[in-house]
This record gives C-alpha cells, structure tokens and sequence, in this order.
C-alpha cells in the first residue's frame, strides 16, 4: 500500500503543478491581449455590437468572406462618421457551425462583452442554439444567413434579412405546376438548407397534384452516377438539384453531362446565383428553372460593395447574390437601429419589425412580425447562360 | 457570471462522457471510439420523448439508457470478437452507422435539419412544479448527475467488478485461465458506460435546446478519447480534470488577444499544440496510472 500512495501523492503535486503552468500560459496571454488592447485610442466610448461566425469548421468558408464583408461595413461606417458620433466595434466570435459553440459564443458576448446586439449566427444550428440565450439576456440576435424555416417566429428577439428556405421551395413547386409538369425527379443533399428547400418545394407540389421521386446523397459524394442513372429511368418531366454547395452542383452537371442525359432542369439558389456555373454548362441549362435572391445587378449599393471589396480584398466577394449583400446590409440595418432606438437588444428588436422597404445592397429589406424578411426569391429562367426575371 | 455558469455545465456534462469512457477506455481498456454515438443516442431518444411525446425529462432520460444500453450491449458482443486495435476500427464503424441513422431516418430524427426547441427538465409533483429553467439551477442539476456518476465510478474501481476490469485491461488470458468469464465483464462494463454517455446526452440536448447530427460525429468521440486520456486513464479525478481542462482550455484561448483575422485560427492552433506538448511530457496523462 505504502508506495501507491506515495505514488498518488507526488503524481498530484506534478498535476497541480502542470495546472500552474497551464494558468500561467494562457493568464500571460491574456494580459498580453489586453495590453494590446489598451493601446487603441480610446476617443469616444465605441458601440459594441456582437458577431458569431462560423470561422473554422465545416462552415469556414462561409465565415470567412462574411467577416470581410461586415469588417468592410464598419469601417465604412467608421469613417462616415460612426453611429450617431460613436465608433461602431465588433466583437467576433467563432461559433464553429453548431449549436454547443454558438451557445458558448452568445454567452461569452453578452455576458462578458455586454453586448445588446449579436449579428448571427451564419448557420441555421448557430442561430437555433444561440436564441433561447439571447432570449433570456433580453438581447437582439440577427442573422443575415440562416435560412431554416424552424427559425420563423421563433422568439421576438430574433429576425434575418436573409429570406426561409421556404420561400424559395414555394415558388418553385408553383412554377413547376404552372409548366404543366407532373412528376419531378430530386436530388437533394443532405444538410439542413437543401432538406429545407425540398421540404417546402414537396409540401407544396404534392398539395398541387404533383409527384417526386427523391435520392439523397451525402456532402461528400464524388460519384453520382449511379444516383443520376435511377433518376434518368424515372423519366420524370423535370429533375430538381437541390444542393448545399457549387462543387456539388458542379459534379453532377459534369456527370449528366457524361450520361448524355438533358432533362429539364430546375434548382436551387445556390446554382442560380453562379453565374460561372451557369455559363460553363450552358447546353444543359437552356430553359431551366430556379429561384433566386439576389441582388439587382443595377443596384448602386450592390456595385459598391463589389467593387469595394475588390479593392479592399483583392478578390471577387463569394456569395455575390445570396449572403454577401445581406451581410452587408445587416451592418447598416444595425446602425440605422442604434440610431433609432439607441444600443438596446429589446428595443432593437421590437424596431426591427418595423424595417420596411429599406434601400441596401440586397434590394428593399422588409420585416414581417415573424421575424421573417418579406418577399425573398423572385423565379427565374435560363437563357443563354444567364438567369433571367421570368415574365 | 452567466458565461462561467454555461461554461460549468458543459463542463459537468463532458464529465459525465469522460467518466463513462474511462470505465471502458480506463478501466477494461477497450479502445472505444464509439461513445459519441452513446452520448447522441441519449440526447435523440430524450429529446424527441420530450418533444413529440411531452415525457418528463428525468423518464425520457431514463429511455435513453435503456435505448443505450440495449444497443451498446448488442454493438458490445460484436465488438468483443474483434482483437486488440481492431476494436478501436470496429467501434469507428458503429459511430458512423449511428450518426447516419441519425442523417437519414427523418421521420424521427428530422434528419440534418436537427431537433429545435427541447424543453428543460421540470419536477412535477402534484400542484407543485419546479422547471430548471435558469442556468443556475441547471448547473445544480448536471452537478448532482455528475457526483452520482463520480460515485459510481469510484464504486466500481473500488469493487472486485473493477478489479477485475484491470486484470482484464493488464492480461486477458492470464483471467480467463482463472475461470473468469472476461466477455461477459467487458460487455458489462461496455454497457454501463453507454448507459451513462447518454444522461450526458439528455442533459446536453435539453441545455442547448437544439441537437443536429453533426455533434455526434467520430470527431467527437475522438475527442472524448482525448479528454480521458489527458486527464489520465483509469482515474475518475484524472477524467474530470479532462473535461474541466479540454472543455475550458478552448474558451480561455477566446481572450487571447490574436489579431482578428487570424484568430479563430490560431486558437486552434494552440490548442491542438497545447494538447501535443502535454502528450509528449505526460503520456500518461494528468493523473493516469496507465499508459495506453
């Protein structure tokens, strides 16, 4: 018995020591953070306005460009003069993709950072997670990217400027019974957003009279023939491809090509928005249908984003016609709220629902009492490489 | 105060996945790589008893052992015909049959779209209703399962079951020419610590309110092996200062004044260093008595 406690004894000297190091490591980082910190300029009192993104993880690449784009916007704003005469600040926070991260994000800045205004998450799992604890701190959460239907009317305190899933699916599924087509072939993927627009686009098509025939595939397939070859002997009037991203959409129109096969197509936003993709695959699209939100191309607001982020990046802004503009727009909705209503997360709320017809870069932004941005996906039609407004 | 509250509870809810993995990883020396998928089966179960079918938390938790446990036992005697690190390859399979069980079946699981709005836990006894509604009174909570798990766990090390799960862990064959049936200890103790992986289930999906699949992926159970094995094997301190370490490490690395560009990044980055430097000075962890 002797040498184990003996044992036991020294290994916890070596653990209390090992925790001393550890608390030394990250304490001196901390207070290296805070001197840094410090050496600002502390003018005027800055406004602090929370951001949750997800910045590593499987939704990177979608945090990264967002960053820059509401980066861009505060210093824009910053330089006009800042809000009502006080630099805006943000404080950002990686909320990695998923609800346990966001959670611990929404936390942290309202608790710590004390801020009355979280612009987030990106993620429809972000923003899920995020609410009830916004909720309780009386704190405004507005997400300029999660699109899930679950988020309708969820709490007061949230909204979005980025229009539901179901909007879109909607639109599409009348478009279709509009066409005269019967039965459509689907290919969804399996993530959130795509099971949302699908989900929206069946409730609405079977409500018709119309009938699907669907195949799943994981976000990672990098073969799709066999899936495609099922849907091809469905011989259905059209074939919906409803994925998350481009390199998806991008394999499957490389392997129809393959196949030879030319159905009708019809798809989500994600394709509508590229225009590359649609141009590249130019023979297949003729004629197909999809939905988009996007910005008007002649929109001034829309063009001075592009070509400031061009100048501030040196790269195309991703995400053009869908996330980019109502990324940018959040920042602005945010400084037009403070304005209104001072930096309070309730009475930013309540006000959000009074935004109507307001001019920014993702066109007029109107929010409904839901919570909900109004409007959303207008349909269009392929021609010639380009998706056009449909008469 | 509210952040470190939140932080407390999820640190009492990895305590209760490092403690539960440490009698299988720890103990009988199983390599699992599976106990995400208990951790989520547990969290599914309560959470789609509490959502659809308005059950009381503490009996939906209860379902979730049960469903853990009838799973674990039957995954358990598959396991139990593979050898050495092949177990560690096979468990790897199951995490993933689960989690696209978790993908797929959308009828139940509402598939990647995720479980949105569960309730708290609320203790009703006639007229007299209390809801754990507050992060307060939720940390009381996760800390009580965490003690009965504590004690549990340092039962059993301490009973002959335990002992034996070691001989196990140091010479298999040397116990069964004892006439010990090793399988039925290792099944035994295999699905105790699935049973108790999916409390910390139900108590993460009624904290966060909302569960996807992604949570439940290999990556997470990778990482419950590395918080047992950090904070040492075969010890119940050694799992909870684990957890208390691995979950609070990333957190802190937020107030670490990297420029904002590179931030999340390098959070990252030091983490998975601070992990490497640790491994390498302490392979046996922070309070281990067994190496891997």
């Amino acid at each position: 018995m002797e040498p184990e406690a003996q044992g036991s004894g020294t290994s916890l000297i070596k653990t209390v020591l090992w925790l001393v190091v550890l608390i030394l490591i990250v304490g001196g980082l901390i207070i290296y953070g805070k001197k840094g910190g410090e050496e600002k300029e502390a003018s005027k009192e800055p406004i602090k306005v929370g951001v949750m993104l997800p910045l590593t993880g499987d939704g990177a690449p979608y945090g990264e460009p967002a960053r820059n784009v509401y980066l861009l916007a505060t210093e824009e704003i910053n330089t006009a003069g800042g809000v009502s005469g006080q630099p805006l600040e943000l404080i950002i926070e990686d909320s990695k993709c998923n609800g346990k991260d966001a959670t611990s994000a929404a936390q942290k800045l309202i608790n710590i950072d004390k801020v009355q205004i979280i612009l987030g998450g990106f993620c429809s799992s972000e923003s899920i997670a995020a609410t009830p604890v916004a909720a309780a701190a009386k704190v405004a959460l507005f997400s300029p990217g999660s699109s899930s239907p679950d988020l309708t009317g969820i709490s007061p305190y949230f909204f979005r400027n980025y229009p539901s899933d179901a909007s879109q699916g909607k639109v599409l599924a009348e478009a279709a019974v509009a066409k005269g087509w019967k039965k459509v072939a689907f290919l969804q993927e399996q993530t959130d957003y795509a099971l949302g627009v699908f989900k929206a686009f069946s409730a609405r098509f079977t409500e018709l009279g119309g009938t699907i025939i669907k195949e799943e595939v994981p976000s990672n397939t990098i073969d799709f023939r066999s899936v495609l070859s099922k849907l091809k002997t469905a011989n259905a009037d059209a074939f919906f491809l409803d994925p998350q991203t481009l390199p998806v959409a991008e394999r499957v129109f490389k392997q129809m090509q393959d196949l030879k096969w030319k159905p009708v197509l019809m798809f989500n936003d994600v394709v509508g928005g590229a225009p590359e993709t649609l141009a590249t695959y130019k023979d297949l699209m003729e004629g197909a249908l999809t939905a988009e939100f996007t910005a008007d191309p002649n929109n001034p607001k829309f063009t001075k984003l592009l070509a400031e982020y061009k100048t501030k990046y040196g790269v195309d802004l991703l995400y053009a016609s869908s996330y980019g503009p109502t990324e940018y727009d959040a920042v602005y909705l945010i400084k037009t709220g403070i304005e209104a209503v001072g930096n309070n997360g309730e009475k930013f709320a309540v006000w959000s629902r009074t935004v109507k017809d307001w001019e920014g870069a993702s066109g007029k932004t109107t929010i409904g009492a839901d919570g909900d941005r109004i409007g959303g996906h207008t349909l269009k039609i392929v021609k010639d490489g380009k998706a056009e407004v449909m008469k | 105060m509210e952040y470190l509250t939140h932080l407390a509870v999820l640190v009492g809810i990895y305590s209760i996945l490092a403690l539960s993995l440490n009698l299988v990883l720890g103990y009988a020396g199983i390599i699992s790589v599976t106990h995400a998928a208990f951790f989520g089966l547990g969290a599914y179960t309560s959470a789609i008893l509490t959502t659809v079918y308005d059950l009381n938390f503490f009996l939906a938790a209860l379902c979730g052992v049960l469903v853990a446990a009838i799973i674990s036992l039957f995954v358990g005697t598959v396991l139990s015909k593979f050898r050495g690190d092949f177990v560690a390859l096979g468990s790897v399979g199951f995490n993933v049959i689960v989690w696209s069980v978790f993908l797929n079946v959308q009828e139940l699981t509402r598939g990647p779209l995720g479980i949105p709005g569960i309730g708290r836990p609320n203790l009703e006894f006639g007229i007299w209703n209390y809801e754990f509604s507050s992060n307060v009174s939720f940390l009381v909570l996760s800390v009580i399962f965490v003690a009965l798990v504590y004690f549990l766990c340092q039962f059993i090390e301490k009973s002959s079951f335990g002992r034996a799960l070691k001989a196990i862990r140091e010479d298999e064959e040397a116990l069964q020419v004892f006439g010990y049936r090793t399988l039925h200890y290792k099944l035994a103790v295999f699905v105790i610590g699935a049973g108790l992986a999916s409390i910390a289930g139900a108590l993460f999906a009624s904290y966060i309110t909302f569960i996807d699949p992604s949570t439940f992926t290999i990556n997470e159970s990778i990482f419950l092996l590395s918080v047992v094995i950090l904070g040492g094997l075969a010890s119940n301190r050694g799992a909870l200062i684990g957890a208390l370490a691995l979950v609070l490490l990333p957190e802190f690395l937020r107030f670490v004044g990297f420029p904002s560009d590179i931030a999340a990044q390098m959070r990252q980055v030091v983490y998975g260093v601070m992990l490497i430097v640790l491994m390498l000075y302490r392979p046996q962890g922070l309070v281990g008595e067994y190496k891997l």
